[in-house]
């Protein structure tokens, strides 16, 4: 065998020996054989695996025995390092599922103080959503230091009823921040939504609302505002 | 060999399948355990160390049965988890050999054919240079020979094969190689002469 040439793949052998390679191909695996010893080695180590023993060859069936009984332990501390690797990974997946949870909870009590908290004389904002089509600024809200929560009064465009409503928020430059379903038209026809100070911050959005009507999501208003913060004394 | 391969087949069945592995598991060590270990046998390992490969490849087997394609070939498949356990272990004895500062060159050489006989003490310079010239004639002469008798001379005389294994190599039956090995003897006597006679790979004597 020359330098730069590589050994025959084991499946490319037993292709060979089985007889299963076009001619070709058999006439370049006979090639590389006659030249490469290893190769040569592994054909024939491939075929007395497959051919088998002669039965005046097989081991005796004590010595099969002794080779089992040997094989045991080792099967057994497999298995056992599998049932810990099992272990382990579900120690793991539980660790992950209680930090998770444990965030969660911390982020819902968090919500329930915040909600809590008196919070007097929130801003509220009307936005209508045809003058979002006019080529006004968009609405300015704007949030004193100890406004934790806002109001924006949304007055639809398509005044049809849908089953469920969809608001989509996107931030100017960093895309969707935040969506959420169950919003519902109030008797006055608007929509309140409360959104919470620290889902946002100073910036311009765009806030999309949808009806939804089993699999349909039509768009009912397209909403611009600008949110300024006011900096504490 | 079909009624091994249809009871391989069923074998893997049940151990896929079962929650209880062990018992066809044993079938199949029973089945293969033998030529297993001649695989290992054959690559010149001890006995120790045969048996202690045969516990790996069966270990391999055991733990990578569930990822083994049922349409692929089990013995093929075993063979590969085999020769990796040969493999690892000649990398591990070179290792110890390195750490033993008893390495040559060669041994950083991790190719199979490491297990070949080493070769013969080397000759004196006069010897060695008409060992060469005969080696030249030897093959120029075998050049000479048609094809498929060039073959099996080639393989009889450089990789020492026995007719058997010339056979399996060339996809010939061992009557065939034994013919052809036979007219090659003759045709070479024929055109080396008497001198070479005595230098012509001994074929008749092998022990098959």
């Amino acid at each position: 065998m020359n330098e730069t040439e590589t050994h025959l793949p084991v499946e490319e052998l037993a292709a060979y020996q089985a007889g299963d390679l076009p001619e070709a191909a058999q006439a370049r695996v006979r090639d590389h054989l006659m030249r490469c010893p290893a190769c040569t080695r592994m054909l024939l180590d491939l075929d007395a695996l497959r051919r088998g023993v002669e039965p005046e060859d097989e081991a005796p069936d004590h010595e099969k025995e002794r080779f089992w009984r040997a094989l045991q332990p080792r099967l057994l501390a497999l298995r056992s390092s599998r049932r810990l690797q099992i272990v382990q990974l579900l120690a793991a997946i539980l660790a992950v599922a209680v930090v998770g949870l444990a965030i969660q909870n911390a982020s819902l009590r968090q919500t329930v103080h915040d909600l809590s908290q008196p919070d007097l004389g929130p801003p509220v904002r009307d936005l209508s959503a045809t003058a979002v089509r006019s080529a006004d600024a968009p609405a300015a809200v704007s949030l004193a230091p100890d406004d934790r929560f806002f109001t924006l009064i949304l007055s639809p465009a398509d005044l049809r009823d849908f089953p469920d409503h969809e608001v989509v928020l996107e931030r100017a430059g960093a895309g969707e921040i935040w969506r959420g379903r169950g919003l519902h038209r109030n008797r006055y026809g608007t929509f309140s939504l409360i959104l919470a100070r620290r889902q946002t911050g100073a910036g311009d959005y765009t806030l999309r609302l949808f009806g939804i009507s089993g699999e349909h999501r039509m768009s009912v208003g397209e909403y611009h505002f600008r949110i300024e913060t006011q900096q504490a004394p | 060999m079909a009624a091994r391969s249809e009871i391989v087949r069923q074998i893997l069945a049940e151990m896929r399948s079962g929650s209880v592995r062990e018992e066809p598991f044993r079938r199949l060590v029973d089945l293969y355990y033998t030529p297993v270990y001649q695989v290992f046998a054959k690559r010149g390992f001890t006995p120790d160390d045969c048996l202690d490969l045969t516990q790996e490849t069966f270990l391999g087997i055991y733990t990578g049965i569930r990822s083994f394609r049922r349409e692929a070939d089990f013995d093929t498949w075993l063979f590969k988890i085999a020769r990796n356990a040969f493999r690892k272990r000649l990398r591990w004895r070179a290792a110890e050999k390195r750490r033993g500062e008893e390495v040559s060159l060669d041994a950083e050489e991790e190719d199979e054919a490491a297990q070949l006989p080493i070769a013969s003490p080397e000759p004196a310079p006069a010897e060695a240079a008409l060992q060469r010239e005969r080696s030249r004639v030897l093959r120029e002469a075998m050049d000479k020979l048609p094809e498929q008798m060039r073959k099996c001379m080639t393989l009889r005389v450089e990789q020492d094969l026995k007719y058997r294994e010339i056979a399996v190599v060339l996809r010939l039956s061992p009557e065939t190689v034994k013919a052809h090995l036979f007219q090659a003897r003759r045709r070479l006597q024929e055109m080396l002469g008497p001198y070479f006679r005595d230098s012509l790979p001994d074929w008749d004597e092998e022990a098959s």
